[in-house]
């Protein structure tokens, strides 16, 4: 089954260093991450995601003008709390919603 | 609502959810035994991820001298309410506090902190509820209070813990969410009143039984309502409950 590749932005780099570490922890995910709009706008010009999820820090509204510039339309999940006790949920309504 | 002759009627659109204790979620670490209301860690359960403004519910118990390590949070509002024991909090903004029954404890967790929270005696075991609510903005910078309730004047009274105003009683967080806590005789009654429209309110018992509008809820059960304008509260045996107000529209 393919993984499931999820991006996660955000401007603390230990936290998100933890929340790369939770996604790829889960074998049905593979995450990369991202810690500025600038360089969440370089992946995403340069790879597939199946989903983003949005740390703290990082505009919506600058990341919706970029989806829009980039033409792309991947779910976006505002991530909260900052480690495990969301996470699963956050992905799994995505997947159950069949967003992806 | 009270009518004219005192006869109390309540809305038949209430709208509600019963979340009965044995129906929690589970997680048996060893040194931690979590039982958990909402989807929490590697508890999922669609139907059970928020009530509202209200994320999650956990009903843990720490072993003596165990806990939970240096670990982040962002974008959270995070309550920790002791109900046996002491837990030790250190965090990355420099705060060092012993909290422990009859107090409360509340981070922002905004755009990050790190915390260690441990269970201060080497033998027993500590409890305390964990609440996390989420904020109404997010990227706030972090902040810490814990603050003494004034356990003793409120018999049979309901009294805030939390609230949105930093100059109201109890400690406050960046959402329009009330917190009560009751500990009420036998036979003692209360009308609960909401404080913003729109908002929704979750009873939780900590022990004993209460009744809530028509519904008797037990030890640890769990009970959400909204579209109310207020909900009539009857201890049916001695009990001690907690009741969460919170907005019922959330951005996710």
């Amino acid at each position: 089954m393919k993984k499931i590749t999820i991006i996660a932005a955000g401007e603390h780099a230990e936290i998100m260093k933890t929340v790369l570490r939770l996604i790829n922890n889960n074998p049905d995910w593979e995450g990369e991450i991202a810690l500025s709009i600038e360089e969440l706008g370089e992946k995403l010009s340069n790879n597939s995601y199946d989903l983003i999820l949005l740390g703290a820090g990082i505009d919506e509204v600058r990341l919706r003008a970029l989806l829009h510039d980039l033409r792309l339309e991947i779910p976006v999940v505002l991530h909260y709390g900052g480690g495990s006790g969301l996470l699963l949920s956050e992905i799994q309504q995505v997947i159950d919603r069949k967003l992806i | 609502m009270l009518t004219c002759n005192g006869t109390y009627l309540y809305s038949v659109m209430e709208k509600s959810v019963l979340h009965k204790a044995d129906t929690r979620g589970s997680a048996d670490h060893g040194w931690l035994k979590s039982l958990q209301t909402f989807s929490f860690g590697g508890y999922y359960n669609e139907k059970r991820i928020h009530f509202g403004a209200l994320r999650v519910l956990n009903d843990d118990t720490v072993d003596g001298g165990k806990g939970f390590g240096d670990h982040p949070h962002d974008n959270m509002e995070i309550i920790s309410i002791p109900l046996e024991g002491e837990l030790l909090h250190e965090d990355s903004m420099g705060n060092k506090a012993v909290i422990q029954a009859g107090e409360i404890q509340v981070m922002s967790a905004g755009t990050g902190i790190y915390h260690a929270e441990y269970n201060k005696n080497p033998y027993l075991p500590v409890k305390f509820l964990q609440i996390w609510v989420f904020p109404n903005q997010r990227d706030v910078s972090p902040r810490y209070d814990q603050i003494k309730l004034n356990t003793l004047s409120d018999q049979n009274s309901l009294q805030q813990i939390l609230s949105p105003n930093k100059d109201d009683d109890g400690v406050w967080i960046y959402q329009d969410a009330w917190f009560h806590m009751g500990k009420f005789d036998q036979d003692n009654k209360a009308l609960y009143k909401l404080k913003k429209e729109g908002n929704g309110i979750y009873f939780f018992v900590l022990k004993g039984d209460l009744k809530v509008n028509d519904q008797v809820l037990n030890t640890r059960d769990g009970y959400g309502i909204w579209d109310v304008e207020d909900a009539l509260l009857e201890a049916e045996s001695a009990t001690e409950f907690l009741i969460m107000e919170v907005p019922m529209e959330v951005k996710l």
